[in-house]
Order: C-alpha cells, then sequence, then structure tokens
C-alpha cells in the first residue's frame, strides 16, 4: 500500500515557515564565525553568500547557520577580517 | 459544473492544419505564448502572433532566442498560473529535451503543439513520428490527431485534460508534419463563447502557484521517499487521465457533435479477425483498405492509437481480444528492437491475452516517403498469412522492400 506524506500533487512545497531544500548545514566541515564589533556593516558577505545565510541585523550582519555549507566566501571577502572559520566538530 | 452548450457551427473555412492548430489556439485564449518556428509548424506561429497583432488573442509573446528558453518561459508562467501554449517540430523538441522533462515533473499544464517531423540525423525535414515518439517516456500525455477538424477539436480538449487537477500534467497535441500541417481540409468552426463555456470548469480549481502573499518551491530539491512520492503521484496522474480524456471528449460530443473513439478509434473492429494498428494520417490509407477488404467479404478492421501517451492498454485488450492476427504500421522505430514503437508496446500488453495471437510489423513513411494503398495492402496480405499460420516475415520496412 503506497503511502504519501506531502499534501501537493506536484513537487511543490509552502516557502513558509522555512524553503523546502536540502539540509545543507550537514555538509558543513567549517563554520563562519562573526565578530560583529568588528563589522563595518558593508554587505559585502551579505552579498557574496550563494546561499543566502548572511542576515542583515541592521547595524551588522550576522548569519544564520540553517543552510550554511561552510564554503567560507564571507570570511575571504570581509574587509575588516571580522569573519573567522572555525573547525566544526567531528569533522 | 456542467454547462449545456447545443452543437453548432460559426463558419466552415478551408484550414491546413496549422492554421486550425493556431485556431485552436486563438479559442482556448493562452496568456502566454512561447514559440520559436520551425519547419513544418511555422505558419501556425505565424498565424498565432498575427492573430495577437489584429487585437484577437490577447496574449504575451514571446520571441525566445532557442526552444529551451521557448519552453522555459511556458515553465514559468505556468507556475504563476498563467495558461501557456507552445509550438514545435523535431529537432526544436531535441533542443527543448531538459525543458520538457521539468515541465512534466512540475505538473506544469502547458500545452504544445508538434507538427511531427523525422528526427536528424540523417537531416531531413520531412514527415515521421519520431520526434514525440522519442520523447515518450518523459511524462507528458501525447495525443495524435489524423485530420485537420481533429486537431482544432483536440487543442480545446487538450486544455480542459491538462488544467483538471487531478491530472496537471502537460499535453502534446501531435499531427503529421507535412501530411497534415499543410494539407487543407474542410473545418468547422465553433462559437467563441462555446468553448468560453467548454472551458469554464476550469476556472473554479485553484493549483497551487508562484505568488508573493504565499511563496511556493517549484519545484523543490527532493531526493529519496519523497521524490518517489512524486514519481509515484505523476504516474497515477497520467493513468488517471485515460479515462478523463474520454469523459472530456464524450462532454466535447455534446457541446459541439464530434468525436475521434476516445484512446482508440476503432474501424470495424467487432466482428474483425485481422486488425490493422497504426497511428496519425496514415490511418486514412489503411481505413480505405478496410473497406475494400469487406466489400470482398473479408473480416478486418482498424484501430488508430490516439492517446499514445498513457498507452491505451486496457482499451487495446477489449479490442484485440479473440482477433487471429494483429497488424502493426508504424511511421518510426524504436531502436534497439528493429521495430516501430507500437509494434512493441502492443506486444507487450497483448501478453494479457489468453489467445497468442501473433503481431507481424510494418514500417512505413519515416522520412516523408509515402503510405500507399499499395503498400498497406501488402501489409494486409502478410498479417493474413500470421493468421493462418504460416510463415511469414516479422517486421516489414514498406517503402524499402
Amino acid at each position: 500500500m503506497v503511502q504519501y506524506k506531502s499534501e501537493y500533487e506536484g513537487p511543490w512545497a509552502s516557502a513558509k515557515p522555512v524553503l523546502f531544500a536540502y539540509p545543507t548545514a550537514d555538509w558543513r566541515a567549517v563554520r563562519p564565525v562573526f565578530n560583529t564589533s568588528r563589522c563595518g556593516h558593508c554587505g559585502i558577505c551579505y552579498l557574496q553568500c550563494p546561499v543566502g545565510s548572511v542576515q542583515d541585523r541592521g547595524t551588522y550582519c550576522d548569519v544564520d547557520l540553517s543552510y550554511c555549507k561552510g564554503c567560507g566566501l564571507c570570511a575571504r571577502e570581509c574587509p575588516n577580517e571580522a569573519i573567522k572559520m572555525v573547525r566544526e566538530e567531528n569533522k | 459544473m456542467t454547462t449545456r452548450i447545443t452543437p453548432r457551427v460559426e463558419q466552415v473555412r478551408v484550414f491546413d492544419g496549422n492554421r486550425a492548430c493556431a485556431y485552436g489556439v486563438l479559442l482556448c485564449k493562452p496568456d502566454l505564448v512561447s514559440c520559436v518556428p520551425i519547419t513544418p509548424m511555422t505558419p501556425m506561429v505565424e498565424a498565432v502572433w498575427q492573430y495577437v497583432a489584429d487585437g484577437r488573442l490577447d496574449a504575451e509573446l514571446v520571441a525566445a532566442d532557442g526552444e529551451i528558453n521557448a519552453l522555459s518561459y511556458c515553465i514559468g508562467a505556468s507556475s504563476a498560473g498563467a495558461r501557456t501554449f507552445i509550438g514545435t517540430a523535431s529537432q526544436g523538441l531535441g533542443y527543448m529535451y531538459e525543458a520538457y522533462l521539468k515541465t512534466a515533473g512540475n505538473r506544469l499544464p502547458v500545452v504544445m503543439a508538434l507538427a511531427t517531423r523525422e528526427n536528424a540525423a540523417p537531416d531531413g525535414v520531412v514527415s515521421s513520428h519520431q520526434d514525440f515518439v522519442t520523447a515518450r517516456d518523459a511524462g507528458w500525455i501525447q495525443i495524435v490527431c489524423e485530420g485537420v477538424q481533429e486537431i482544432l477539436d483536440t487543442m480545446i480538449m487538450a486544455y480542459r485534460l491538462a488544467e483538471h487537477p487531478e491530472i496537471l500534467l502537460p499535453v502534446n497535441v501531435c499531427f503529421d508534419g507535412y501530411y497534415l500541417s499543410y494539407l487543407t481540409e474542410r473545418v468547422e468552426l465553433p462559437y467563441q463563447e462555446d468553448v468560453d463555456a467548454f472551458l469554464a470548469p476550469l476556472a473554479q480549481y485553484d493549483r497551487p502557484r508562484l505568488c508573493l502573499e504565499d511563496p511556493l518551491t517549484v519545484p523543490t530539491n527532493t531526493r529519496e521517499e519523497l521524490f518517489a512520492e512524486w514519481r509515484h503521484k505523476h504516474v497515477v496522474a497520467q493513468q488517471k487521465s485515460k479515462k478523463k480524456f474520454e469523459d472530456i471528449e464524450e462532454e466535447y460530443r455534446e457541446a459541439f457533435g464530434r468525436s475521434y473513439g476516445g484512446q482508440i478509434e476503432e474501424y470495424y473492429t467487432d466482428d474483425a479477425e485481422i486488425v490493422m494498428v497504426s497511428m496519425g494520417s496514415q490511418t486514412g490509407a489503411i481505413k480505405d483498405v478496410v473497406d475494400s477488404r469487406r466489400e470482398k467479404g473479408e473480416k478486418i478492421g482498424a484501430i488508430r492509437i490516439r492517446l499514445f501517451r498513457p498507452y491505451p492498454r486496457e482499451r487495446l485488450l477489449e479490442a484485440l481480444r479473440g482477433k487471429k492476427a494483429v497488424g502493426v504500421v508504424d511511421r518510426n522505430v524504436i531502436f534497439g528492437w528493429q521495430s516501430g514503437v507500437n509494434f512493441f508496446e502492443i506486444k507487450a500488453a497483448i501478453q494479457d491475452l489468453p489467445e497468442n495471437i501473433p503481431v507481424t510489423g510494418f514500417i512505413v513513411g519515416i522520412g516523408g516517403t509515402d503510405c500507399s494503398l499499395e503498400m498497406v495492402e501488402r501489409a494486409v496480405d502478410i498479417t493474413k498469412l500470421a493468421a493462418e499460420g504460416k510463415p511469414h516475415q516479422e517486421i516489414t520496412w514498406l517503402n524499402i522492400e
């Protein structure tokens, strides 16, 4: 007996409350740590992040790690060296 | 909701297949039309664009830079809830193949007209069924027409079928390039308000669509069990479309006075001992031979496969039960099996019948070659040998042997 889990007829999902996507946080070996006191709020990391994980907090930026793959682009591009990549435990 | 429409004809015109298809598009009022002209369907695109230029059709026109983009425009618009139309042929279908797969997988009710043409190589701008049969396993619904009037009628039925919430699948309306796309026939045009009334039930269905108020992920990046679930739903919807197609056609017959037999058209099959199976315009030649043989007292009939995907397995089994032999005339080949596609699929389907009916296969009409009455006579003679249990050739290429 076939059992369905999705209410949708096709490969669609409500984007509320969260985008339906792979839990790419699983892939992360290193994570960005934001030193918000060094952040100049220039927005470069916000623009560069391939998965949109960098969050604009009004006067500074930090990261929502839900989908962050730990690619390190933000840390490399930050002109103030406010972001450091830290190894995840057990990875 | 059912609408009562009394059959009536606004006017009778002489149209070729491209023009009849374009007129069907006009009547169905798509929101977006995206086509790249390609022989043998270029006049259809020109006619649709002329309708827009003349202010008769209020549709967004997209002059896409290549067929994959043309269909991708339809994917986007259809995801946002628009009614879309696209036409192409042969190499155009090949170029849009990735988007073609996505349209079906995303369950988007795009309607595509295909003036069928041979696939290159060898390079040949000539008629065949090879283009759509090559794409048969992409998850679309594929309907094949025999005449020009049927193209117009099928366009209208196609939107009803595609947009039904239990189906939600893209539909190919296929008609032979050249033989139908450029052939002129008498066509009865329905009234716009009757077509509006026929399509009106679709307005009550609200399918999930891309919008800012209630954001949707289309398609989700899916794997494992959920992927299998959506594949299963797709396959189930395709099977459901067989019955739904016949229901819609019955409603169409009541409203417009024409129908074509549903999934398959049966021609003198009831008492027939031999049945010739075919698809598309060449069935006309087969019906002529059936007529002349019947005058001589031979019990012979014909079946035209109209719904090619999903395959009308149950209807075929019902129609072929108890026959002495089946001859299958294909205007295509199935690579890997040295036969035509319908030969292969009918062989597979009739395994379920207890009688072990012999099947003979014929390749005819590929590369724009003719399917003459003499060739069909030969095909019938060979199939009679099979019915009598005599030695015969299993596959015959009628144009070259």
